[in-house]
């Protein structure tokens, strides 16, 4: 018995063993398959259970805090150069003939924009995320004043007497224009949606500020996107010039002669079904331009037949007026543009072509002089006052290139201090900004959800036939734990929405590689938070309208007493924390264009930023889904209501921030509706 | 004393299986060499043609002949990793041209098809297949069609399927296939360079050549974004593939002689089959594009010497492309966004009006049916998959304003669209909805097709 004892243990052991080997990698094969949508993704444990964890003890082991340069501006003399961390909140001062980091001036939440005065005493920082402009003393580098205008302050201008500080505000959709004696704001102007930059012209006599989104429009027709006019003089807003189908125009210069005002801009083809993506059928990128004298409205691109520049963000004008720079975060590139040549062409078209002249991708190779390679996703540029070096903010490198504009080629990188090693996020935040993985680089996930977000627009996706089961771009913040995707909830998991299929059907390219996947999954579900609602909710307290609108998305009872079915009430399919159940639902809005379905229940957290709603985006704001798409109160009992409850419920949802505001709330839900089983 | 002994031939049998290993994984490396095709006769006839390997570091030195035992050897084309040689063989003189691959890191030979007509120029796709021309027969005409199937002859797919001569084809960077096509009916067309998906997908016009200069070979890519091909009169040319209908170079113009095959190198230059005008066989030369100088001669004997290629590994491989072909669908559908909008002008002969109503789908057994276009001009149609069919734009009064386009087919589960009808294909498509896709498609089917099938397309 005494050496039966040990054998039988371990051939116990060894059984158990082989077991789980056996059972456990079937098990585990099987997990990831599931996981995965595909059944050769490697049996990593790590890549879903390490390096999606966040803040705990690993997430902080896993990540890395980069400096991520965005926006820069430099001195008279050429000597200093102020870079915004846009991840590191800080503003960098780097002495630009060495390439020697200074300083790091810490700074507000997810600074944007930074700007000297013309006296070169003082930086401006607009702080996007803390609804804030910081004014910082370029003497000592302390920060000594703080501006408060609208929300999301971005883009920003100071008139050349130095008088007065010019910020677009990309939350609040408005134009703050501040006395830079009192440091107050003296005068708010309405913008175009989502502006982000401001230009003005080198009299000072105009502020052009471009804008990202599409002004609200009937449902399926051209993306309008505002380029708001402003006189400097009176301060009021002179014209509002729409550029048509066209939309993220995330920079905006003057030419020093004043004849002509560019944009950079996105030309998406939304209303098209998307069969194929050759010869510019999703995307092209482009100019906008406005000559001054003639009033007139021309876009051109920037693609080639068989070669496309994603994402232009970055615009600059040299001096001289002689070239323009165009950086494209989506290829890693940046154009020189001869804007000789470029008003030649202008010259050239006739007034009934221009749409032609936008949609040719045969032009560029006229006025596009050359293709500089950079690092990571090139994002702010800044020219030496003489116009000779160009400064490349290398966002997810953590680097300034400098650029001769002369032989257009890199002189030098300057490397900002930031981590060195590569966290599987930040190189999954690579991927997503990045248009290699569509064929020809026509367009990066980051094109339709720019800062993660979505991109306002509603997609024919052509899945199965053409004009069929159209798709408003859903938001990719914190959705990591709120499956499944696609509003037909058909992918489980982020893995397979963003797996082979999505490479069919999207970018028509090679399917990302395991690991590419893996790091952008990674990314998408710890790195993406929602910019806090300060717009809306700027305390944590409701105001009394919000107040009431809450009574009214938690309510029982309609207006005449009846009970309201549990399944038509607000709070049972959009519960706290994250305001969804993660269920599939009939609400009543499928459209004749639609194959039979039930849509994933959205979430609500800053909802007020998504416009259109809906899954085909039909409605253009949050109450004409009850006032116009809810007329059987299959979404919710609402046809009850009075006008100023259905004000008082949109003001309420408006309100929804951050899922992390509401854990407490969703654990007293939870507590009622356990409670309510019980019963 | 007896486990030592165990132990130490355990380590040899491991050191012994180490090495064989390594010397397996070695292999013969033929990197930086040339494949060529050695002519036994006049250029264009393959009779008693080889392929011969030379070293570009020993120029003295004969070539070997690569693969034995074949009465002709031609159209070498190698996978992207470097290892696999395709070329097209006859192992006796009668045979038809058949696929065959040489595995040049073991030496191993095997034929990849056996099909009774004549197979050629096969090219490597990254994704392990091979794509090659096979001929048919079309309304009794001698065609020429692109072919797929794995290395193992399995999973043969008809990739065109237009009355033409296509061939020639290659894999670019980006994944697509560049080849080359001449139509043959109803009229003989003029060579052009097209380009695919390799799924045979969305085919479209690449290059007509320019100036008089027709592209008569396929084409390659160079690593700095060039396609190079010979065109009419032996003349060695190039486009830019960024913009390839607005860049053609003809590169020998200064030059002189004839060029008669072209294969781009890692460092951007050349190696061509070149005849100088003093010269009396094809031989194979350096030329460096950029220099605008006369090719130097790399090797040159009594017998021509065509179609290089280097070996070497692609760096990176070309792109896998994923595919919507699914061959369980016969159909597949196409959008014309606006048949008005078009580069061609109208009939001259036309008495009614100009502006066009419907089309006209005709497959080469005549006309399939007419469709009437929405307002905005735009048509939505279903067809047959795999079927050649070419569209002609009407009037109201019925008569043929536009067309015969060139012949057009749908791969299976196909989703196509174009802007117009023969439009600059420089232009992007304009941003709306087209009017035709807010209804079902127009169904339009051949005869052929099983009826059940047919109901089944109408109930949906």
């Amino acid at each position: 018995m005494i050496r039966i004892k040990p054998v039988l243990i371990l051939g116990s052991i060894v059984l158990a063993l082989g077991a789980i080997w056996i059972f456990g990698g079937r098990w585990a094969r099987g997990h990831v398959n599931y996981i995965t949508a595909v059944d050769d993704h490697p049996l990593t444990c790590w890549t879903c259970h390490v390096y999606t964890q966040k803040d705990n003890f690993i997430a902080k082991m896993m990540n890395e805090t980069y400096v991520s340069p965005y926006k820069m501006d430099i001195t008279v003399d050429g000597q200093l150069l102020y870079v915004i961390g846009q991840e590191s909140n800080e503003l960098v001062v780097v002495d630009a003939p060495s390439g020697k980091v200074l300083e790091k001036i810490p700074v507000g939440l997810k600074p944007h924009t930074v700007i000297l005065s013309p006296d070169g005493q003082s930086a401006y920082v607009s702080n996007q995320w803390a609804d804030n402009i910081y004014r910082i003393d370029l003497d000592s580098h302390q920060v000594t004043d703080t501006l408060m205008g609208g929300s999301g302050p971005a883009g920003m201008v100071i008139s050349p007497d130095g008088r007065h500080l010019w910020c677009v505000n990309s939350y609040s959709n408005d134009i703050s224009i501040f006395d830079l004696e009192n440091l107050q704001e003296r005068r708010r102007l309405k913008a175009g949606n989502n502006p982000v930059s401001a230009a003005m012209t080198p009299d000072g006599s105009e502020v052009y500020v471009s804008s990202r989104r599409t002004i609200p429009k009937p449902h399926m027709t051209h993306p309008l996107t505002e380029m708001t006019v402003s006189g400097t003089k009176y301060q009021r807003v002179s014209e509002r010039r729409l550029f048509q189908d066209a939309y993220i125009m995330e920079s905006v210069d003057v030419t020093p002669s004043g004849d002509l005002v560019l944009a950079t801009l996105i030309r998406p083809k939304n209303l098209i079904p998307t069969v194929q993506i050759e010869r510019g059928w999703m995307m092209t990128q482009g100019l906008g331009i406005i000559e001054r004298e003639s009033g007139r409205m021309v876009q051109l691109l920037l693609d080639e037949p068989n070669a496309f520049y994603a994402d232009p963000f970055g615009l600059v004008i040299t001096p001289d007026g002689k070239k323009a720079f165009v950086s494209h975060g989506g290829v890693d590139k940046v154009t020189a543009i001869d804007l000789d040549e470029l008003r030649k062409v202008l010259a050239e078209a006739p007034d009934d072509e221009l749409e032609d002249y936008a949609n040719n991708l045969g032009l560029s190779s006229r006025y596009v002089l050359g293709r500089i390679p950079t690092g990571h996703n090139p994002k702010g540029m800044v020219l030496s006052p003489d116009g000779t070096l160009l400064y490349v903010a290398e966002r997810l490198n953590d680097r300034i290139a400098v650029i001769n504009t002369e032989s257009l080629e890199t002189v030098q990188t300057i490397g900002l201090e930031g981590p060195r090693r590569r966290t599987v996020a930040r190189h999954g935040r690579q991927v997503l900004n990045n248009a290699k993985g569509t064929f020809q680089n026509q367009y990066a996930c980051y094109t339709c959800h720019p800062d993660q977000h979505e991109d306002g627009l509603v997609y024919n996706m052509a899945g199965t036939d053409m004009g069929r089961n159209l798709a408003n771009v859903q938001t990719l913040r914190d959705i990591g734990d709120i499956p499944p995707y696609k509003w037909n909830g058909k992918n489980q998991t982020i893995y397979k929405q963003d797996g082979m299929r999505f490479s069919t059907i999207l970018t028509r390219n090679e399917s990302f590689t395991h690991k590419e996947l893996d790091a952008l999954v990674a990314f998408i579900i710890t790195d993406n938070p929602n910019p806090p609602n300060l717009r809306y909710n700027p305390h944590g307290e409701l105001t009394a309208k919000q107040e009431r609108g809450k009574e009214i998305f938690y309510r029982t009872h309609d207006n005449y007493g009846n009970e309201i079915p549990e399944e038509n009430r607000c709070y049972t399919c959009h519960p706290p924390p994250y305001f969804t159940n993660m269920e599939m639902t009939d609400v009543g809005t499928l459209a004749d264009s639609d194959d039979p379905m039930k849509f994933d229940v959205p979430q609500l957290n800053n909802v007020y930023e998504s416009a259109p709603y809906l899954h085909d985006g039909k409605a253009p704001t949050l109450e004409e889904i009850w006032t116009e798409f809810n007329d059987f109160d299959e979404h919710g009992v609402a046809n009850d209501m009075r006008k100023d409850q259905l004000n008082d419920l949109v003001e309420y949802l408006k309100s929804i921030g951050d899922a992390k505001n509401y854990m407490e709330e969703a654990s007293v839900y939870e507590a009622s509706l356990r409670k309510k089983k019980k019963e | 004393m007896e486990r030592k002994k165990i132990w130490q031939k355990a380590i040899r049998v491991a050191v012994f299986a180490g090495l064989v290993s390594v010397m397996l994984s070695c292999g013969t490396s033929h990197k930086g060499k040339i494949i060529a095709v050695e002519l036994d006769g006049e250029p264009g006839n393959l009779d008693g043609a080889q392929l011969v390997l030379l070293d570009p570091g020993k120029p003295d030195k004969e070539s070997g002949i690569l693969v034995s035992d074949f009465a002709s050897a031609a159209s070498p084309s190698l996978s992207h990793e470097g290892r696999y040689l395709y070329f097209q063989g006859k192992e006796n003189q009668g045979d038809p041209w058949q696929i065959y691959v040489l595995d040049l890191k073991k030496g191993a030979l095997s034929k990849v098809i056996d099909l009774p007509e004549n197979c050629t120029h096969p090219a490597s796709l990254p994704d392990g297949s091979v794509v090659f021309s096979r001929e048919g027969s079309i309304k009794g005409q001698s065609v020429q069609n692109l072919w797929k199937c794995m290395m193992d002859g399995c999973c043969l797919t008809q990739l065109t399927h237009t009355p033409a001569r296509n061939t020639f084809s290659s894999v670019l960077w980006e994944g697509r296939i560049l080849y080359s096509s001449k139509q043959l009916y109803p009229e003989v067309g003029d060579e052009q360079l097209m380009i695919m998906r390799p799924d045979g997908t969305k085919s479209e016009l690449y290059t007509p050549g320019c100036c008089g200069l027709l592209p008569e070979s396929g084409g390659l890519e160079s690593p700095d974004g060039y396609i190079y091909f010979i065109s009419s009169d032996g003349q060695l040319s190039r486009v830019l593939h960024r913009r390839p209908l607005h860049t053609f170079e003809n590169l020998s113009k200064e030059l002189g002689g004839s060029f008669a095959s072209v294969t781009p190198a890692a460092d951007s230059s050349c190696v061509v089959s070149y005849l100088p005008l003093d010269g009396s066989t094809y031989g194979l030369y350096r030329f460096d594009p950029r220099m605008s100088e006369t090719p130097a001669v790399l090797f040159h004997g009594d017998k021509h010497l065509v179609d290089p290629l280097i070996v070497d590994v692609l760096d990176p491989r070309p792109r896998i492309l994923p595919s919507p072909v699914d061959p369980s669908k016969p159909t597949a559908i196409l959008m014309i966004q606006d048949i008005n909008h078009s580069g061609l002008p109208v009939h001259p002969e036309i008495e009614g009006d100009s502006l066009a109503k419907r089309i006209r789908i005709s497959t080469l057994e005549g006309e399939l049916g007419v469709v009437e276009a929405k307002d905005d001009g735009s048509v939505y149609v279903k067809l047959d998959a795999d079927i050649p069919f070419n569209i002609e734009t009407l009037n109201s009064q019925g008569e043929v304003l536009r067309g015969p386009s060139d012949w057009i087919y749908l791969r299976p589960n196909e989703r196509r669209a174009c802007t117009g009808c023969h439009v600059n294909p420089e232009l992007a498509p304009r941003n709306y909805q087209p009017q035709a896709v807010k209804e079902d498609p127009v169904v339009l089917v051949s005869e052929e097709m099983d009826i059940s099938q047919k109901e089944e397309e109408q109930a949906k």
